[in-house]
């Protein structure tokens, strides 16, 4: 039996985030980056050319939802490597909501920081678009619908990286498997099923799904949110199994 | 109420069974020293009373319920199981005020006991930048963040220097003294002798002796807990 999730097991997990200073610079850094994205994009357009205000922000997910998967790992199977885990056992000793507050913390991680570097690619569009004197397309309500979309999707990889690091209960093991399924993987995937259309159903291939939802119907919008949802509770599943079932160290 | 109880705890690794059939109970405001040595299973009954390791079969409880069941566990046990528990790159005061929060402990409390164990001065500098008996102090500080009635301390001199020792053996007395339950596990016998009331003696896992340290030391030919010791376990009685 364990005892029911409270406040304090998420302050605490907020703090382990807070505390480090790692999640706060790949924050700024993604800010700044998302930023950079935005100035670029304005000033490599042709001249008469239209921004879309959207496209700005939709344009840098991919890159925040990287960093947000790398301070998951490192957040999870750091307590292993670290020794952190026993403490943390120690003071929450219901293994479910160690996994549950963890689950929640990089969620909002992961959502804070798309949401943070969709924003600076906005604000950096905005303004450069402004000085430039190139012409902005805000974009309809299913452009906008996209980047709530990213936000979701980079809550969920959160997540998933977070549930991959406690399995491995290693960053080095996890962060690499991350690299070669992110870089090598996904490209790989639909040349050795022969199968082009399975890069859409891959944990990437369905987060942009999400956040082009213009470009899709809305069947396909609503499986692939499925499937993200899906791979987070797989992974968070066997995550959970063993967890539970094996000692921390 | 007996505070810890230990009921026929056993752990297998594959055939190898680092504890067998370990029972011994506890009662509140004494210091009981966890002898045993290297392998002999002392660490693992801890990690198993502490809900870090799961016991074959047996019981650990601690004031009737086992570990995973206690609501606000840094409220009822303090735990000290190696001062190489804590981020390296994380500050002293922020270690303590992660484990706080957990157990709903306020802030005030961390600098409670990073004063009683002298770190308010360092508690601001990273964990990585801790000697080894300062790391020690910060998991002692972690181990009393709740008050707890009852404090669990795997070889908490390891590291300190002599006046460290010293001071450990007192604040162990006070602990004592206001009525606490403190279990000591640790292989400085000469050490331990100075500190501690009653003993259980355990070797290959299994129960060799327990009972008060006096008692056990005057009942046989020893002189020493040390003494008792080497002829516990060199003459067999496991």
């Amino acid at each position: 039996m364990s005892t029911v999730l409270s406040p304090g097991h998420l302050r605490s997990e907020y703090l382990k985030l807070r505390t480090l200073r790692l999640p706060a610079l790949l924050l700024a850094a993604g800010t700044i980056f998302s930023a950079a994205i935005g100035v670029g994009g304005v000033l490599m357009q042709k001249t008469g050319a239209t921004v879309g205000v959207t496209e700005a922000a939709r344009a840098v997910t991919a890159p925040m939802w990287f960093l947000a998967a790398v301070v998951a790992i490192l957040a999870s199977a750091g307590e292993f490597q670290h020794h952190t885990m026993r403490t943390t056992l120690l003071s929450t000793p219901g293994r479910t909501n160690v996994l549950i507050s963890k689950a929640i913390a990089m969620a909002g991680y992961g959502a804070a920081l798309t949401l943070l570097g969709m924003a600076a690619s906005t604000a950096a569009v905005l303004v450069t678009a402004q000085i430039d004197g190139v012409t902005l397309d805000a974009g309809g309500a299913a452009a906008w619908s996209g980047v709530a979309g990213g936000v979701l999707a980079g809550a969920l990889i959160a997540v998933l990286a977070s549930a991959l690091g406690m399995l491995a209960r290693g960053t080095a093991l996890a962060l690499t498997a991350l690299l070669l399924w992110y870089f090598v993987g996904e490209a790989l995937l639909p040349v050795v099923l022969r199968e082009p259309g399975i890069g859409d159903w891959t944990p990437t291939g369905v987060a942009t799904t999400l956040v082009d939802p213009a470009a899709h119907q809305v069947s396909t919008i609503l499986a692939s949110g499925l499937a993200l949802i899906g791979y987070a509770v797989v992974f968070t599943s066997a995550a959970a199994w063993m967890f539970l079932h094996r000692d921390p160290d | 109420m007996a505070t810890i109880m230990i009921d026929r705890i056993t752990k297998r690794y594959g055939p190898m069974r680092a504890v067998d059939d370990l029972s011994f109970t506890l009662e509140a405001g004494s210091i009981t020293g966890f002898v045993g040595a290297n392998g002999a299973g002392k660490s693992t009954t801890l990690r198993m009373l502490l809900g870090l390791t799961q016991p074959t079969s047996g019981t650990a409880r601690i004031d009737g319920r086992r570990y995973a069941e206690l609501p606000h566990p840094a409220r009822v046990v303090g735990a000290l199981i190696d001062p190489d528990v804590f981020h390296p790159r994380r500050r002293g005061r922020d270690a303590l005020r992660v484990l706080a929060a957990a157990n709903g402990i306020p802030d005030r409390r961390v600098e409670e006991v990073l004063e009683l164990v002298d770190l308010t001065a360092a508690a601001d500098r990273r964990v990585n930048g801790y000697s080894m008996g300062m790391r020690q102090r910060l998991a002692l500080a972690a181990a009393l963040l709740g008050d707890p009635p009852t404090v669990v301390l795997d070889e908490p001199a390891n590291g300190l220097d002599p006046m460290g020792v010293r001071w450990l053996r007192t604040l162990l007395r006070d602990l004592a003294d206001q009525g606490r339950t403190v279990l000591v596990s640790s292989h400085q016998l000469a050490e331990l002798a100075q500190t501690v009331d009653d003993v259980v003696v355990i070797d290959h896992g299994r129960l060799v002796a327990s009972g008060p340290m006096r008692d056990l030391v005057s009942q046989g030919a020893a002189t020493s807990l040390e003494e008792l010791f080497l002829d516990l376990i060199q003459n067999g009685h496991s």
